[in-house]
């Protein structure tokens, strides 16, 4: 039995030594377990899994509290050389530290964790019968700790290491279900990707360091701005590009398609959650707190976002898989944010410090729902593929009924993300409204004014799509008829995903309907000239601040509806009701009559075709794939397979190494 | 308090404006029509009749008709009718909310047309979706392009900067968006020629076929809120491009007058969709969005021109 698991050679095994000698503990503990206690190797696993998660739960909840005590008091956790008697750079120095921004990511990430873990647990029992489910969990655990790194880090050693280490991971939790044939290609598309990111990043640092003379984060706040303003772009550049790749914004976005679906459900939510959240991270340590912005980097981050909004919002209206649609949602989500801080770094750069806090603020915000809201539709997305073993909406329908907790996880995920009030969704838009309109309404006969002009309109069309994206999901797969015998036979996911779902629910409410409390916190988080008071934002003069809409509204939503209901009873009389068979036109009814996924989307589909032309694929992967391509057939003429012409090869680049070396 | 009397007011007149049209309508291709208080028989009628609910149906059915009422009366509580009252209920960036809620609505909608599994409600709920993609941004543009001069992006803030410089509203911006705007009205109204609100056919309808299935109290709030919506459009109109005669205070008298100026303002501008719809033919569905695209052309125009012109 104990041979036959470490026989099974799978990616997970590679993750590092560390877990491969973790893994013989684990195996020598079963082991031990089994002798004297006399369970069978089901129950062992069964244990060793959920204490794993168990394990993956107090480390996030420890996260937690870092992020919660670190918002107030910006602490140095750690700090130590490595290697420092074989290097004598200072690079290698490992360094943590939690300033009030990364907090608040880490809070985020926290709070994920603890719902993925949690899900996990009842998730796991899927593969556990296929693999070892214990090396998903590890990998889930190893995967939070190397994004907890990114936000902590306090360097570039550290940062990069544990962006690295994050991006690997999260490769190989992408290929877990390695055994199906896209899943290897999306797995290898986004390890090739992100190394392309990596690339840039790791020139942004260079040259951060190579003109501020350090490695350190608290050294770059205090120097960068002092740079040239063309080395500050090209840092800029360089930190877009390599961000922006592992954000998913267009045309840098091929993997996150593939790569999202690929992975198991609870670990999309965390790469859809939080992991691309790290990128935006990045961009507003280094474009807001770091150099000084000018406009045109706002009107890029405008311009890439609002199109990456739009598109990625038109293709989750197109796609049938449940997971590509919220794949697609977040590139969408992600152009959203782009946009935002796109406002944000426009107005600092012309010294709007309010309206520059605002977006900043609705940025870090709409990032939080964001986490919240797209974590709980990729564990809903996934207990629905576990109660019916079909992805395709095509296939689906009916699952109110059958999967009660799912659907109104489902729906409360599908509500925040089509931002409706007084959701949560609703609360960071209505901020990106108002730092987008003040932004336009104070430069007016400024081009820039019209750029936040075009960001609004890129919002409320981005708005309209998700709306009918919200509305297919539901009204196809939740509503009406199972339309495959899967569908028909659904069953509700095992208590920890329910648990999970339903405090994801919860989370996302609880941070729609508080809006002025986390507004009030973010601005802890902001650079010293971006804080505003508040009295800026809520346009004070109003019988009610903002504070008070979400219940508001929440009272006239309920209350209203209760109202007419109660009216109705009192003056009228209770209402009869009798059931009845959908009209159907005479015919025999049949679940296919309803609209399928596909159907309800070919308007959109006809109307906007242009916008599903492959401009990236062909103007961009193809021809880049082409020039590799013939690139390498040129380099294989040097490649003649003679160890005398190799031996040569060598020798001239000795000689030429000494001659330009001395 | 001035909001909930205003919002109210919406409630009692929907169907009332609703009647004009229909009997307008009717005169004008030479019937007689029905009376124009037949939509508040109708409603009485929908309230005491009972309901035959498909089988397919679930909670969505019973809950969203409620849902959608007191959301499209939320969003009436925003709008400055007759008169414009600085504390209006809800917060001040409500441009932006009023949007949002009555899009809760659409997509409180859109899940009741899918609830009971027939091809028609999805077919309605579809067409709905597709159309509101290009009027969410439309109306949206259109109505920030006019509100850029007024501080705040509050219905009350625009109708005011306008009461108190009516030149504002001949300028090229306002004239370009109150052109959109028209043509977001009608098409928000559920009228000729995008949607035809007397017919079930079902090669024709859009807001019908969401309703298809509705029976009893269900369907009677479901088109009250229907007519609410209509008016409330009319109202946006108004408030954007012509607040002229809208009292700006509480005082009894002037609201009297800015009340009887508003219901006239509103009955001329049913004789104008009556008319509309008597001369012109139902579009296809698919050249709805070249008459959607052209109010958006102008609306971007009309953005355009605050930042361009003088």
């Amino acid at each position: 039995m104990v041979l036959a698991h470490v026989s099974t050679i799978h990616p997970i095994y590679f993750l590092s030594g560390l877990t491969l000698r973790n893994h013989y503990v684990l195996m020598y503990i079963s082991y031990n377990i089994i002798i004297y206690n006399d369970l069978e190797m089901a129950d062992v696993q069964r244990i060793v899994h959920v204490s794993i998660n168990l394990a993956t739960v107090a480390f996030s909840v420890g996260i937690l509290f870092l992020g919660w005590s670190g918002l107030e008091h910006p602490t140095l956790l750690f700090a130590h050389p490595l290697f420092s008697d074989i290097f004598s750079t200072s690079f290698f120095t490992l360094n943590l530290a939690t300033v009030p921004l990364s907090s608040v990511f880490l809070m985020t990430l926290g709070v994920l964790g603890v719902l993925s873990a949690i899900y996990g647990i009842g998730y796991g029992e899927v593969y556990r019968a296929r693999f070892e489910g214990a090396w998903l969990d590890v990998g889930v655990f190893l995967f939070i700790a190397a994004m907890a790194v990114v936000f902590l880090a306090g360097n570039a050693f550290t940062f990069l290491f544990g962006w690295e280490m994050m991006s690997f991971v999260s490769y190989l939790l992408v290929v877990y279900e390695s055994e199906r044939p896209e899943v290897n290609m999306a797995g290898v598309l986004y390890l090739a990707m992100t190394q392309i990111g990596t690339v840039f990043l790791i020139l942004a640092f260079y040259l951060l360091h190579q003109f501020t003379g350090s490695y350190d984060f608290a050294v770059f706040v205090h120097l960068a701005r002092t740079l040239s303003p063309v080395l500050q772009s090209v840092i800029f550049l360089f930190t877009f590009v390599g961000f922006a790749l592992k954000a998913g914004i267009m045309p840098l976005h091929i993997w996150l398609p593939r790569a999202h679906p690929a992975a198991p459900s609870h670990v999309s939510a965390l790469m859809s959650g939080i992991m691309l959240k790290t990128a935006l991270y990045g961009l507003l340590l280094v474009n807001l707190y770091w150099l000084s912005p000018t406009v045109w980097w706002g009107v890029l981050f405008i311009v890439l976002g609002g199109s990456s909004a739009v598109l990625g919002a038109f293709h989750a209206t197109q796609e049938t898989d449940i997971k590509r649609i919220l794949a697609y949602s977040s590139i969408e989500n992600m152009g959203l944010l782009f946009m935002v801080v796109g406002i944000s770094i426009a107005a600092f750069a012309l010294r709007e410090w309010t309206i520059a806090g605002v977006a900043l603020c609705a940025t870090i915000y709409q990032a939080m729902n964001h986490a919240a809201f797209k974590s709980l539709l990729f564990h809903a997305a996934g207990s629905m593929i576990h109660g019916t073993h079909e992805r395709s909406l095509n296939f689906l329908g009916g699952l109110l009924r059958r999967m009660p907790y799912t659907s109104i996880a489902m729906a409360v995920g599908l509500l925040s993300v089509a931002a409706v009030p007084p959701f949560n969704g609703f609360m960071s838009e209505w901020l990106v409204f108002l730092a987008s309109a003040d932004l336009a309404r104070t430069n007016l006969h400024n081009v820039v004014g019209l750029f936040a002009a075009i960001a609004l309109f890129a919002l409320l069309f981005t708005g309209a799509l998700v709306a009918l994206m919200a509305a297919r999901i539901f009204g196809v797969g939740f509503q009406g008829e199972g339309r495959s015998p899967g569908a028909r036979a659904a069953h509700e996911a095992p208590f920890a995903m329910r648990l999970s779902l339903l405090m994801g629910a919860l989370y996302a409410l609880l941070l729609g309907l508080f809006p002025a409390f986390i507004v009030n916190a973010l601005q802890l988080t902001l650079p010293e000239p971006l804080r505003f008071s508040p009295v800026h934002l809520w346009y004070t003069g109003n019988l009610f601040a903002i504070s008070k809409l979400p219940f508001i509204l929440l009272f006239l939503l309920v209350g209203g509806g209760f109202f007419v209901f109660l009216l109705l009873r009192l003056f009228i009389g209770k209402e009869q009701r009798h059931i009845a068979p959908t009209w159907t036109c005479g015919g025999e009814r049949m679940a296919f009559m309803s609209y399928s996924a596909t159907g309800f989307s070919q308007p959109v589909a006809r109307t906007f075709r242009s916008l599903m032309i492959p401009v990236a694929r062909g103007y961009m992967y193809r021809p880049a794939w082409d020039f590799v391509l013939k690139t390498a057939q040129y380099f294989r003429r040097i490649q003649n397979g003679s160890v005398r012409s190799y031996l040569v090869y060598l020798f001239v680049t000795v000689i030429v190494l000494l001659i330009v070396v001395r | 308090m001035m909001s909930l009397l205003q919002a109210c007011f919406i409630v009692l007149f929907a169907p009332f404006l609703q009647g004009v049209i229909k009997r307008l309508k009717a005169r004008m291709q030479g019937r007689t029509g029905p009376s124009i208080w037949q939509p508040y028989r109708e409603l009485r009628k929908y309230f005491h009749k009972g309901a035959v609910v498909s089988d397919q149906a679930s909670i969505v059915t019973r809950l969203v008709p409620y849902g959608q009422f007191a959301l499209i009366f939320s969003a009436a509580l925003t709008l400055p009718l007759f008169t414009v009252d600085r504390q209006t209920l809800l917060a001040s960036g409500n441009l932006f909310l009023f949007i949002y809620l009555l899009g809760f609505a659409r997509l409180l909608t859109a899940l009741l047309g899918m609830d009971s599994g027939s091809a028609f409600g999805g077919m309605g709920v579809s067409r709905d979706l597709f159309v509101a993609l290009l009027v969410e941004p439309t109306v949206f543009l259109a109505i920030l392009s006019a509100g850029l001069l007024s501080k705040g992006f509050s219905f009350a803030g625009i109708t005011l900067h306008l009461l108190s410089h009516p030149g504002q509203g001949l300028t090229l911006t306002t004239l370009l968006a109150a052109a959109a705007l028209l043509m977001i009205v009608i098409t928000e109204t559920g009228r000729l020629p995008i949607d035809n609100p007397d017919t079930h056919l079902e090669l024709t309808m859009i807001h019908e076929g969401a309703i298809l299935d509705l029976s009893g109290r269900a369907l009677g709030l479901m088109s009250l809120g229907a007519w609410m919506k209509q008016l409330l459009w009319i109202s946006v109109f108004f408030d954007t491009c012509l607040p002229y005669g809208m009292a700006t205070d509480t005082a009894p008298n002037d609201v009297l007058y800015g009340v009887i100026i508003w219901v006239g303002k509103v009955l001329l501008f049913g004789v104008v969709l009556a008319f509309i719809e008597s001369v012109t033919a139902k579009m296809r569905l698919f050249t709805v969005p070249r008459f959607l695209t052209l109010a958006l052309s102008l609306s971007l125009f009309a953005l355009l021109s605050n930042y361009v012109g003088a």
